[in-house]
């Protein structure tokens, strides 16, 4: 009977320890290092900025990581800039953490521009739903890296089953970790820190894929409380917040339909670049950045 | 809820075990009914509209079944009450199973596990009528009925094994050893469906997808991938079924005892869900065999083993029965025709399989391993997996495709999934050469139904460090594959 009690407690509890571990690892800087996804590096280089003086701080989801080029739109408006785009799922989730954490520890910029795509705006962020596809994982792993209880708690009280199934996530990263740090170091070469944006992942399947425009659906109440939240946050005497659409591909999406969806919303009035600058709906390739980066330089002239 | 979710593994399981056994030691009747709510809770996850009908079909049978005993001294009312009971279990099934596609009809969703529950009621009543069974104890009847860890896919219950374990006030105290078995037996279950089954199966799905457009190579592969994907994944959630009631004290029989080692299609059926040949031999075959020999008798017709060797008497006493019974069991399966030509494929196994046995050479040929491996098994495998074929395609249609694919009447073309080969040289392996779950728990007991041993005992198991090691260890390993769980082939029955 004793074998018994003692093999039963190995068996439940070396799992359990190792569950736990897949909760502390991502805690620490090394996990960034060691994954073989995609956004965890992209995650953590935007929570390293300190002491910088920047004139724009870009917030926002993929189309931002993608399509804003800083330097590029400093030459245009003459302002300095900080892209700190994140995967969707953090701009949903946690949508103010890299932002609160930029202003903490660097200089506050005169501009904060909260950029997205039409569908981050009417599908994603409204729903705020715990399954938008699978980088809910992004979230936890920013909250539990840099977050603190509380938003701990809030991340998993919003998305409860997430507690399980994180670690089985870390878990199944972990037969693919690398050790040696090697994709790390390559996606940081691949990061253009000079221009300050991420250019698409040229080995991402979804690339040319997508040629359907999605329909654009009516806004809902939770985008824009969500706007109206973020304004009323970092709208002070010394920084202006603003929402800016990034562009639709052009003839593909239908810009009247956007312009209406938009209207009195977005800062800037909803535009389109043509269909080539695109890898995707949602997404600009390195032409499509420095096209749109120069529209966007333009746009903040006026803030100068 | 499925078994190999994380919900089910990090939540509900431990809560209904340690609930179970903190109840138990103040009240038995507390922890059955904790069960019966916890099994409602487990059949509700999925889809809560499908709970009154569950509920409703219990409290129907239950009552059918006082009728029964009420009508004791009267038999004709008692037959007739049997048969009004079962023809409206038979009504609701044919109603959820078959409407919808002989009918037409979209929206009418499949209740999870209603076969299994409500074959589990007919042979109820059936063994009621016949033999007065007494149970008046609705928590208990409901515990039978609903008792989680069968209630979806099985293994379908016999009461007269089941509701002596509910009422043993022995089963209700905490054991360690009933806990690390349960434990040990869910682990090695839950690692054949997700690391052997549901990897399996991308192949096997591509396949049978458009079986018109694959060469001789993908269509013999994709068969074999889905051979080894059903196997794992049915026997997979047995031996997780088995696993988790052994957790509450509670044996279950057993429903595989390694299918792909048969030496015969009628060895096949006797270790292939096992469960439901017992039952189809019990509530189908058997009366069938009877009716047809009282017939003969009642013609003045010879009957019995003798009369066996005859052609009339093998049809009437053999292939009427068999016909009849897996006929039925193969339009069990689905509406499809594919469904009944499956049946009927393996009702024309069986009887040759019979005639072989009867009318065959008389000399006992050398039963040695090597006859075995030559011919005997391959052969059974082959003809099971044309089986498969029938039972898996989309249509009869598909399934001719495929046979067609096979023989090499389409032109070769290469599949765009890289064939699982490591993983099916290891399925095969443990199909072939492996003892089976139960042969390696066998010193403990873990189901109702005793295994031969395995030739060697080198992988028995034991509650020792090393077998914890390695089952934690694979525990750890499933665990990275669940955060996105898949069906059980057979919820769809």
């Amino acid at each position: 009977m004793q074998s018994h009690t003692r093999y039963m407690l190995i068996t439940v509890f070396s799992p359990l320890a190792f569950l736990l571990f897949c909760f502390l690892l991502p805690m620490t800087h090394y996990h960034a290092k060691i994954s073989n996804y995609y956004w965890d590096p992209i995650v953590e280089q935007r929570f390293l900025e300190a002491g910088e003086k920047k004139d724009v701080v870009f917030v926002g989801d993929s189309s931002t990581v993608h399509g804003i080029r800083p330097v590029d739109v400093e030459k245009v408006s003459g302002l300095s800039g900080q892209n700190l785009g994140m995967p969707v799922d953090s701009l949903v989730f946690t949508p103010f953490l890299a932002l609160d954490h930029y202003l903490a520890n660097n200089a506050a910029p005169r501009l904060i521009v909260l950029n997205i795509t039409p569908w981050t705006a009417n599908v994603t962020l409204a729903t705020k739903g715990c399954d938008v596809g699978t980088p809910w994982y992004s979230s936890a792993v920013t909250v539990l890296r840099y977050g603190n209880f509380q938003e701990f708690k809030k991340f998993f009280l919003k998305c409860p089953e997430k507690l399980f199934h994180f670690p089985m996530v870390i878990a199944k990263q972990v037969a693919s970790f690398d050790p040696r740090a090697l994709s790390y170091v390559n996606l940081m070469k691949f990061m253009n820190s000079e221009a300050g944006y991420v250019p698409f992942d040229r080995n991402n399947p979804q690339s040319l894929s997508d040629r359907t425009c999605s329909p654009y659906l009516p806004l809902e109440p939770t985008f824009t409380s969500f706007v109206r939240e973020f304004k009323q946050r970092y709208d002070t005497a010394t920084t202006k917040a603003l929402l800016y659409l990034n562009p639709a591909p052009v003839p593909l999406c239908d810009l009247n339909e956007l312009k209406k969806s938009f209207e009195g919303i977005a800062d800037n009035v909803p535009y389109g670049l043509d269909n080539r600058y695109f890898v995707n709906l949602r997404h600009l390739g390195d032409e499509g950045a420095l096209a749109n980066s120069k529209v966007v330089g333009e746009f903040l002239k006026k803030y100068r | 809820m499925l078994f190999n979710s994380v919900e089910f593994i990090f939540l509900f399981l431990p809560v209904a075990v340690l609930v179970f056994y903190a109840l138990a030691r103040f009240s038995t009747f507390l922890a059955q009914a904790w069960l019966c709510v916890a099994s409602f809770i487990f059949y509700g996850y999925w889809n809560v509209s499908f709970v009154a009908l569950l509920a409703v079909s219990i409290a129907f049978n239950f009552f059918s079944g006082l009728c029964i005993d009420a009508l004791v001294n009267r038999p004709r009312s008692r037959m007739a009450v049997l048969a009004a009971a079962i023809a409206c279990n038979l009504l609701v099934l044919f109603y959820y199973k078959y409407v919808p596609s002989l009918a037409g009809i979209k929206g009418i969703v499949l209740p999870l596990g209603i076969s299994f529950f409500t074959f589990t009621q007919i042979g109820y009543l059936i063994d009621r009528a016949q033999s007065g069974t007494m149970e008046r104890s609705i928590v208990r009847y409901t515990l039978f009925v609903t008792f989680f860890p069968h209630l979806i896919a099985g293994p379908i219950l016999h009461h007269k094994e089941m509701m002596p374990q509910f009422a043993d006030p022995g089963v209700f105290k905490w054991n360690s050893e009933n806990i690390s078995v349960g434990m040990t037996l869910f682990i090695i279950g839950l690692a054949k469906k997700v690391l052997l089954a549901d990897n399996l199966a991308p192949f096997a799905d591509s396949g049978f997808h458009d079986p018109a457009h694959i060469g001789a190579a993908t269509a013999w592969l994709s068969v074999l991938c889905y051979a080894m994907q059903l196997y794992f994944d049915f026997s997979g959630y047995s031996d997780m079924a088995i696993g988790i009631s052994k957790m509450f004290g509670i044996r279950f029989p057993l429903n595989f005892n390694s299918p792909y080692k048969s030496r015969s299609i009628i060895e096949f059926w006797q270790r292939w869900h096992m469960t439901l040949t017992r039952y189809l031999n019990l509530y189908l075959y058997n009366p069938v065999a009877l009716w047809s020999m009282r017939r003969r008798a009642a013609k003045g017709l010879p009957y019995g083993p003798q009369a066996n060797k005859t052609a009339s008497g093998f049809s009437s006493a053999i292939v009427v029965p068999v016909f009849f019974t897996m006929g039925l069991a193969g339009i069990w399966h689905g509406a499809g025709l594919q469904f009944l030509i499956y049946g009927l494929l393996h009702a024309t196994y069986l009887t040759i399989n019979h005639a072989w046995r009867i009318f065959g050479p008389k000399k006992s040929l050398p039963k040695s391993l090597i006859d075995s491996v030559i011919w005997k098994v391959p052969l059974t495998f082959l003809a099971i997996n044309v089986g498969w074929i029938f039972f898996r395609a989309n249509s009869l249609g598909d399934a001719f495709e495929m046979l067609a694919a096979m023989i090499g009447l389409h032109p070769a073309v290469p599949s765009p999934l890289q064939p699982p080969w490591r993983l099916l040289a290891i399925s095969f392996a443990i199909a072939w050469l492996m003892p089976n779950s139960q042969q390696i728990m066998a010193d403990f007991h873990p189901a109702l139904t005793k295994v031969e041993p395995f030739w060697s005992n080198r992988v028995s198991w034991r509650p020792n460090f090393l077998w914890a090691v390695v089952i934690s260890g694979l525990f750890v390993v499933c665990t990275t594959q669940i955060d996105n769980p898949t069906r059980f082939l057979y919820f769809q029955f």
